[in-house]
C-alpha cells in the first residue's frame, strides 16, 4: 500500500446515489474535474486559473497577523508542520500538496480573551497556495478573524481544532478585488463540550468557492456555521457545507443568507448534514435563505440531510429563495426614503439576523463597513 | 394652505386576464385642515386610488392628473411624493425584517426634513409621540411591523402620520381590524394631526363606525371606480341605514 492510500479514508456515502467520497492528501486520487461532476457542476472552472488542473505555485503566500495577547503565531515550512489534513476534492488536495508556508495559531490552554486576533491574507497577482492551522487548546476562548483580500489566485485550506470545552468564534472574510479567485476548504474538529461559532462573509472576488466541513472528536460538541454572501456584477460565490455528526449528543446549526444581483451573478449553496448511526441525541438544523435583487441573478440552493439513526433529538433543513419585495421598497419610499437607501435598509436588514450574533464593536463595524461597500458597488 | 387635486384619474392594472381598468375617471379635491371621507363597497377601487396617488409601481395611469399645490405628483418618484408632503397610511403595512422602528423612523425623518434630527431631541420627540398613541417605548427596537398585531400596525401608521406632519394624508381603511378602544386611540391621533398640523385628510373607509370619532367635512360615495355622490355627514348616515345598494344600482343603470 502506498502512503497516499494509507492516508485515504472513505468519508461518507452521500444521498442521491453519489459515489462514496474520499479524502486524501494526494491530488492524483482525484480526477481533473471537467465540470460535469456533481461536486463541480456549478463552479465556472474556466475562471479558476487552472487551480483544478495544473496551476503551479508562483509565490509564497503572505500572512499578516495581529494577535490578541497570549495567542502565539508562527509561519512554518512543510517539514515543521504536523497535520492530518485530508482534502476532499481536487483543488483542496492540490492546495494541500503545493503550499510552502503554513500559518499556525496557538490558543493556549485556559486562555480566555475578548480581544480579536486578525489574520490578513493579501493574495498577490499570480497563483499561490496556503495552509492555516488554528489550535484552540482545552478551556480556551478566543475570536479569530481570517480576512482575504487581493487580486490574485489562491488555494488556501484551514484547520480549526477546538479541544475540550474550548469556545471559538471564527470569522472568515472573502473580500477580494474584482478579478481575485479563491478556493478554500475549512475543516472544523470539535472535541467534547467545545463550541465553534463560525461565520463566513463573501463579498469581493470573481470566484469564491468555500467548502467548510465540520466533525466531532468528542460527545456534546456544538458547531454553528453561519454565512453571508452578496454576489453582484457577475461574481460567482459557492458554499458547500458538510457537517458530519459522528459523535453522540452534538449540536449543529447551519444558517446562510445570500443575495445576488446583476446579469451573470450566481450563488450556490449546497448543505449536507449526515447523522451517523452512532450519533444519537443529535440536534441539527440547516437553512439557506436567498434574496434575488433583480432578474439577471441566479441562486442555487440544495439542502441535504441524511439520517442513519432513529434517535435524533431534532433534525431539520430548509431553503427559501425570494425576490426583493417591491412592497417593502414602496413602504420605505412612501416615507420619503430614496430608492438607494431603501434597498440598502432592506438588504442590511436581511443580513442583520446573522451579523447581529457578533457583538464585538470593532468586528461589527468592520463587517458592516464591508457589507455596505459591497451594496454600494452593486449600483455601479 | 395646500390642495391635492385629482382630475379625471384613470388607473389600470395588469392581471392574468389582461389589462383591467380599476379607476374610471376620479375627480376629488382635498384641502388643508379638511377631512374628506371616501366610502365604498369592497372592490370599488378605493385602495387603488390611495396606492396610485402614492405611486405604487403596480398601477398604470393612462390618463388624468394629480397635482399638489400645482406640482405634478404623477411625475414624481414615490419618495419625492412623500417629500412634497403626501402621506399614505396603509391598510396592510409591510413587514421589514431586520430594520428597527427607530432606525426606520429616523431614516424617514432625515429624508423628509433634509437633515438628521439631533439624537437627544429625536429620542424625546419619538417617545412623546409613541406615548400619545399608546405605544410602548420597547416598540422602537422591534423590527418594522414584524409580529405586530393588527392594532399595533395601525397605531404605528398613525405614529408616522404624527411625526411626518404631511400636508395631505390618505388613510386607507385605517379603521379596519380595530377594536373599539384601538379605533378611539387611532381616531384621536388623526384628529390631533388635523388640528396641530392643519393636515388635509382623505379618509378611506368601508364602515361608518370611524366617522363617530373623526368628523368628516365632506363624504363621497365611491362605486365602481369613480365618485358617484358627494355630500356632508348626512350622506354617511344614509349609507349606514341603507347600504350601497342605491348607488350600485345607479352605476349599473348608467
Amino acid at each position: 500500500m502506498s502512503s497516499a492510500l494509507q492516508e485515504k479514508e472513505i468519508l461518507f456515502k452521500s444521498i442521491d446515489a453519489r459515489p462514496d467520497r474520499i479524502a486524501s492528501s494526494n491530488p492524483d486520487d482525484f480526477l481533473v474535474p471537467n465540470g460535469r461532476e456533481e461536486e463541480w457542476r456549478y463552479t465556472p472552472l474556466k475562471r479558476v486559473g487552472n487551480l483544478h488542473n495544473d496551476a503551479k505555485s508562483e509565490q509564497d503566500i503572505t500572512y499578516e497577523v495581529v494577535a490578541a495577547s497570549g495567542i502565539s503565531h508562527s509561519i512554518l515550512s512543510r517539514d515543521e508542520v504536523k497535520t492530518k489534513f485530508l482534502a476532499t476534492d481536487r483543488i483542496s488536495s492540490r492546495t494541500q500538496s503545493l503550499w510552502n508556508k503554513a500559518l499556525v495559531i496557538d490558543i493556549p490552554q485556559e486562555l480566555e480573551t475578548k480581544d480579536l486576533t486578525w489574520i490578513k491574507v493579501d493574495i498577490k497577482s499570480g497563483v499561490q497556495y496556503g495552509h492555516i492551522i488554528i489550535n484552540a487548546k482545552a478551556h480556551s476562548k478566543a475570536t479569530i478573524i481570517l480576512e482575504h483580500v487581493g487580486e490574485g489566485i489562491a488555494g488556501i485550506n484551514c484547520e480549526i481544532i477546538a479541544d475540550v470545552n474550548s469556545n471559538i468564534d471564527f470569522i472568515t472574510i472573502f473580500d477580494l478585488a474584482r478579478k481575485g479567485v479563491i478556493v478554500s476548504e475549512h475543516q472544523f474538529v470539535i472535541n467534547k463540550d467545545a463550541n465553534i461559532r463560525s461565520l463566513v462573509v463573501q463579498l469581493g472576488g470573481d470566484v469564491v468557492r468555500y467548502v467548510p466541513r465540520a466533525k466531532f472528536s468528542g460527545n456534546h460538541g456544538a458547531v454553528e456555521l453561519l454565512g453571508v454572501f452578496l454576489a453582484t456584477n457577475g461574481q460567482f460565490f459557492e458554499n458547500r457545507v458538510f457537517v458530519d455528526h459522528n459523535m453522540k449528543d452534538c449540536k449543529s446549526n447551519v444558517l446562510y443568507r445570500g443575495g445576488a444581483q446583476g446579469e451573470g451573478s450566481h450563488t450556490v449553496w449546497v448543505g449536507d448534514v449526515l447523522i451517523r448511526k452512532i450519533a444519537t441525541g443529535t440536534n441539527t438544523y440547516e437553512m439557506n435563505r436567498n434574496l434575488l435583487l433583480d432578474d439577471g441573478a441566479r441562486a442555487d440552493s440544495v439542502p441535504n440531510l441524511e439520517i442513519e439513526t432513529g434517535e435524533v433529538e431534532k433534525a431539520g433543513h430548509a431553503s427559501v429563495t425570494g425576490r426583493l419585495d417591491d412592497d417593502q421598497l414602496f413602504y420605505l419610499m412612501s416615507r420619503g426614503i430614496d430608492e438607494h437607501t431603501a434597498r440598502q435598509l432592506v438588504i442590511e436588514g436581511f443580513f442583520s439576523g446573522i451579523f447581529g450574533e457578533f457583538t464585538h464593536p470593532e468586528l461589527k463595524e468592520r463587517l458592516n463597513e464591508r457589507l455596505n461597500a459591497a451594496i454600494e458597488r452593486s449600483y455601479r | 394652505m395646500s390642495e391635492l387635486v385629482i382630475k379625471d384619474l384613470h388607473v389600470t392594472v395588469e392581471t392574468d386576464d389582461g389589462i383591467k381598468e380599476i379607476l374610471r375617471g376620479v375627480d376629488l379635491t382635498i384641502t388643508s385642515g379638511q377631512t374628506h371621507a371616501i366610502m365604498g363597497p369592497n372592490g370599488s377601487g378605493k385602495s387603488t386610488l390611495a396606492y396610485a396617488v402614492a405611486g405604487h409601481p403596480k398601477y398604470t395611469i393612462p390618463s388624468g392628473s394629480v397635482t399638489l399645490d400645482g406640482a405634478d405628483v404623477l411625475d414624481m418618484s414615490v419618495d419625492e411624493r412623500a417629500k412634497a408632503g403626501l402621506f399614505l397610511a396603509m391598510q396592510y403595512p409591510v413587514e421589514i425584517p431586520g430594520v428597527s422602528v427607530s432606525n426606520f423612523l429616523r431614516s424617514s425623518l432625515t429624508a423628509l426634513r433634509g437633515e438628521a434630527p439631533k439624537l437627544r431631541e429625536w429620542i424625546k420627540e419619538m417617545n412623546a409621540a409613541m406615548k400619545e398613541i399608546g405605544m410602548d417605548q420597547a416598540f422602537s427596537e422591534r423590527n418594522v411591523n414584524e409580529g405586530f398585531s393588527g392594532g399595533e400596525k395601525k397605531r404605528h401608521e398613525i405614529l408616522q402620520l404624527e411625526l411626518m406632519k404631511p400636508k395631505i394624508a390618505i388613510l386607507d381603511e385605517t379603521d379596519s381590524g380595530l377594536d373599539v378602544d384601538a379605533l378611539r386611540i387611532v381616531s384621536e391621533g388623526i384628529n390631533r394631526t388635523v388640528e396641530r398640523n392643519n393636515t388635509g385628510v382623505l379618509l378611506i373607509t368601508h364602515y361608518t363606525r370611524i366617522l363617530r370619532y373623526v368628523k368628516p367635512d365632506k363624504v363621497s360615495v365611491f362605486v365602481d371606480g369613480r365618485v358617484v355622490a358627494t355630500g356632508g355627514q348626512e350622506l354617511a348616515e344614509e349609507l349606514e341605514a341603507n347600504g350601497y345598494v342605491k348607488f350600485s344600482k345607479a352605476t349599473a343603470g348608467a
